[in-house]
């Protein structure tokens, strides 16, 4: 049967629509689908707190170690524990180093099972110069130990830091699936999806650079469209979307007068409005600051 | 032999008095009851039910019966499976991508294809409202799609071999249109941006095929990407199919992988690219026309449509009445539709089919056309799946090779030479007998009666599946006495729910006869068996 003739054909059968919503009659001004109406399951201060989250997922820099990690290292670091937790290899420079091993391989309980890549490097590019490079890598798959939960992921962060024009170059990127509090202390809350950041950083100025990905957490995911963050102003410009667990779409736009603030909507409904990433902007100067201040 | 086997096949199906006027010809009770139990669960009816269905009435208790039967459930899987060409010998990416041997592949194959065609039966079986098939936010899955997939058990404590279980990553609650069995089977390319996914969804749940849209299109002049681009939504031939699959393709965009040879890709649900339908497809998500701005929304949209639940009535009607339909039988779908959507319970649908004249034929009728003798079929073909269950049910063999079904595959197995689809080069069964065919069917039965034959040989007689049930030593029977005829009259009330002739009993006598000379009584009555098995009275119903 050609589709024309099923359509009309079904036009005149009564109870076409016995199910659900379906309008369909035989006069013409045929209403055959109509898209069910979704409910959110966030409330709107859920979808500010997940949207402000992501946020701080590409700003956080440098990174810091979860605890698990430190304790790696240290037992890395033990003469009669090298067999567990071996150098892959070494850039033979201070502060920098290499590990790829089995973590829980000596009785020590950790989170991860698994291997585990992290290189740090600090660098004086030309010694007595002004300019320092910080490169952190990281990289593991694994399984946490609590849960049996399969994680990998891997990132980068690297800064240039001219200390004499008080300038910093901040470019970082992460990725993967690590959404769990084993991993706190490394990113905010940990990541699923990615998210890269890139700007230039200058005292009195502020931040200037943009920050892009999907984050996923707390029941919500989070798409970061062109976030960009100009100096001079309070908060950041661009679009968020928030993915309800219902499957339907908030969007906050933080509009171009750069307040952080704009339109919260639900499926393209206005719902209220939304300030993001106001308090973030006076955290990142206060870190990026410290850092011009005490170069690590 | 062959003489055997014609002797047996020149007999028609039993059947009742040609009632005036009309174009079918009842068939007997027996035989019905062995259909209804083939399509219903996969297994010949017992001699206690072939009694039941010789009652007032009996045909109706049995069909109840077999609704709740526990092979009613998995049979129907495969059936699904079968027809939406889900069992596949390879999927896009292999055991590799999972890291399990290559020994699994026939394992992984079934797991993932089989999803949603557990998922539907599961419904069926449970009498839940049908339109959960596309709307409930649990799935079925073994253990082997509990270890890989993104899936939790709704009852961890389950030791079921296919069992309830929810996704973890944020998938929609869209049932079989939110499984990765589904869209493993029906995968898309990066650059195909899930429209082959979309016609397989039009096909499967709504009977429309995009494909089969009689459209005319002039030469392409420039095949480029960016040409073919501007083609489907400039090129009238081109629109008319494109403006309804890609925005129906963009509904979709969760699933859509950006590496199509990577397995968690494959596999995975990532919301993120939910929004991206419209960037990649130039079309925002729809269905035929109405905005989909929810992932969630697709579900219950195919569940209000109405062709959803005309296609299937339709396919059930195939089914059961093992032929294709057309315009012809309109009546007889939209009668079948319309039990399946007054209580949408599945059960409804097929207890309506059963019912039919035409399901219930034996013959036609003299006062059928020559038309009617070529479109209608009153005598079905057990399918390669059907041909291995019913056997399986009668003598407990299944023929495996290496933990491949060999009449479920094509790699190792035989399914398209027994008349099966094999999903990619035999997209519909051919069950017509062919040499291919009798040949797998000779081997089968050899090999089945073989085995039941020596099982039944170490049980007591209550205890034995098919050989030696009217008698406590059956290799002791001598061919020329009452007692042969009795247990083969036994045989093949269990095998073709009817009873021999008397030529027939000649035949058989004189064959096991014949192999006694050369071998011991087992192998006597194990070759009685195969024949019997190799009749098309028993590959028949």
């Amino acid at each position: 049967m050609q589709p024309v003739s099923l359509l009309l054909l079904l036009a005149c059968v009564e109870d076409a629509e016995v199910h659900t919503s379906s309008t369909a009659d035989d006069s013409g001004d045929t209403d055959w689908f109509v898209a069910p109406v979704v409910t959110p399951v966030l409330a709107a201060e859920e979808v500010e707190a997940e949207g402000e989250r992501a946020l701080r997922e590409g700003m956080i820099f440098p990174l810091e170690l979860p605890v698990w990690v430190d304790e790696l290292l240290a037992e890395f670091k033990h003469d009669d524990r090298q067999d567990c937790v071996k150098p892959m290899s070494s850039l033979d420079q201070p502060d920098t180093w290499t590990l790829y091993g089995r973590v829980n391989c000596t009785g020590a309980v950790h989170d991860l099972a698994g291997y585990w890549l992290l290189e740090s490097v600090h660098q004086q590019l030309d010694p007595g110069t002004s300019q320092l490079r910080i490169v952190q890598l990281y990289s593991f798959w694994g399984e946490l130990v609590a849960t049996g939960e399969a994680v990998e992921g891997g990132g980068a962060v690297q800064m240039s830091v001219e200390t004499s024009s008080d300038l910093i170059h901040v470019a970082s990127e992460h990725g993967g699936h690590f959404v769990d509090p084993a991993f706190a202390g490394l990113l905010a809350g940990g990541v699923s999806g990615s998210v890269r950041t890139e700007g230039f950083y200058r005292r009195q100025q502020g931040f200037d650079g943009t920050i892009e990905g999907s984050v996923e957490g707390g029941g919500a995911r989070v798409d970061l469209q062109d976030i960009r963050f100009t100096p001079g102003c309070t908060g950041p410009v661009g679009t968020l979307a928030v993915r309800d667990p219902s499957s339907g779409w908030w969007t906050i736009e933080l509009d171009a007068s750069c307040s952080g603030c704009g339109p919260l909507t639900w499926q393209g409904e206005v719902r209220g409005e939304s300030c993001l990433g106001v308090t973030l902007a006076g955290v990142v100067t206060a870190t990026l600051d410290g850092v011009l201040d005490n170069p690590p | 032999m062959i003489a055997l086997l014609l002797l047996f096949s020149c007999d028609g199906p039993p059947v009742e008095a040609e009632p005036e006027g009309s174009l079918f010809v009842p068939l007997g009770s027996a035989r019905l009851a062995r259909r209804i139990s083939i399509d219903l669960r996969g297994q010949l009816p017992s001699r206690e039910e072939l009694a039941i269905a010789a009652e007032a009435g009996g045909i109706d208790t049995l069909t109840e019966q077999w609704l709740e039967d526990p092979a009613f459930e998995p049979h129907l899987a495969e059936l699904l499976a079968e027809e939406w060409l889900l069992r596949l010998d390879t999927l896009r990416v292999d055991t590799s991508e999972f890291d399990l041997p290559t020994g699994d592949s026939y394992a992984f194959t079934r797991a993932f294809g089989d999803e949603p065609a557990r998922l539907v039966a599961h419904v069926a079986a449970l009498d839940r409202p049908f339109t959960d098939i596309v709307t409930t936010d649990v799935t079925m899955a073994n253990a082997m799609l509990l270890e890989l997939a993104p899936l939790e058990a709704v009852d961890p404590t389950s030791t079921a071999p296919w069992q309830e279980a929810r996704y973890t990553d944020g998938r929609p609650a869209n049932g079989i249109l939110s499984t990765s069995g589904l869209w493993l089977r029906y995968h898309t390319t990066i650059f195909n941006f899930n429209r082959g996914r979309a016609s397989a969804l039009a096909r499967l749940l709504l009977c429309y095929d995009f494909a089969a849209r009689p459209v005319l299109f002039k030469d392409i002049a420039d095949e480029s990407t960016e040409g073919l681009e501007a083609a489907i939504t400039g090129e009238p031939g081109c629109v008319a199919c494109h403006a309804a699959l890609d925005p129906l393709a963009g509904t979709l965009f969760g699933f859509w992988p950006v590496e199509d040879l990577d397995g968690n890709e494959l596999i995975g649900y990532f919301p993120e690219r939910e929004r991206l339908g419209e960037y990649y497809t130039g079309s925002a998500p729809a269905y035929w026309g109405t905005p989909v701005t929810a992932a969630a929304q697709l579900g219950p949209l195919v569940a209000s449509d109405p062709r959803f639940p005309v296609c299937m009535a339709r396919q059930a009607a195939e089914r059961l009445l093992d032929r294709p339909t057309d315009e012809g039988d309109n009546l007889l779908v939209y009668d079948a539709r319309d039990a399946l959507v007054a209580g949408w319970n599945y059960k409804d649908l097929l207890r309506h089919l059963l019912k039919t004249e035409e399901y219930r034929a034996g013959e036609l009728s003299s006062a059928a056309s020559e038309a009617d003798r070529e479109r209608v079929h009153p005598l079905r073909r057990l399918s390669p799946n059907k041909l291995a269950s019913v056997v399986e049910a009668l003598t407990g063999y299944r023929w495996l090779y290496d933990h491949t079904d060999m009449l479920d595959g094509d790699l190792v197995g035989l399914r398209s030479l027994a008349g099966g689809a094999d999903g990619e080069t035999v997209k519909k069964p051919y069950l017509d007998p062919s040499a291919s065919r009798t040949l797998v069917v000779r081997r089968l039965a050899q090999a089945a009666a073989g085995t039941v034959v020596r099982d039944d040989l170490e049980l007591d007689r209550e205890s034995r599946r098919l050989v030696g049930t009217t008698v406590d030593d059956f290799t002791s029977i001598q061919p020329n006495s009452a007692a042969f005829d009795t247990e083969v009259e036994a045989l093949a009330t269990a095998i073709f729910a009817e009873p021999l002739d008397d030529t027939e009993h000649a035949a058989l006598r004189g064959l096991y006869r014949a192999v006694l000379v050369e071998g011991d009584s087992a192998e006597a009555w194990a070759t009685v068996v195969s024949v019997m098995l190799r009749d098309p009275q028993f590959w028949t119903y």
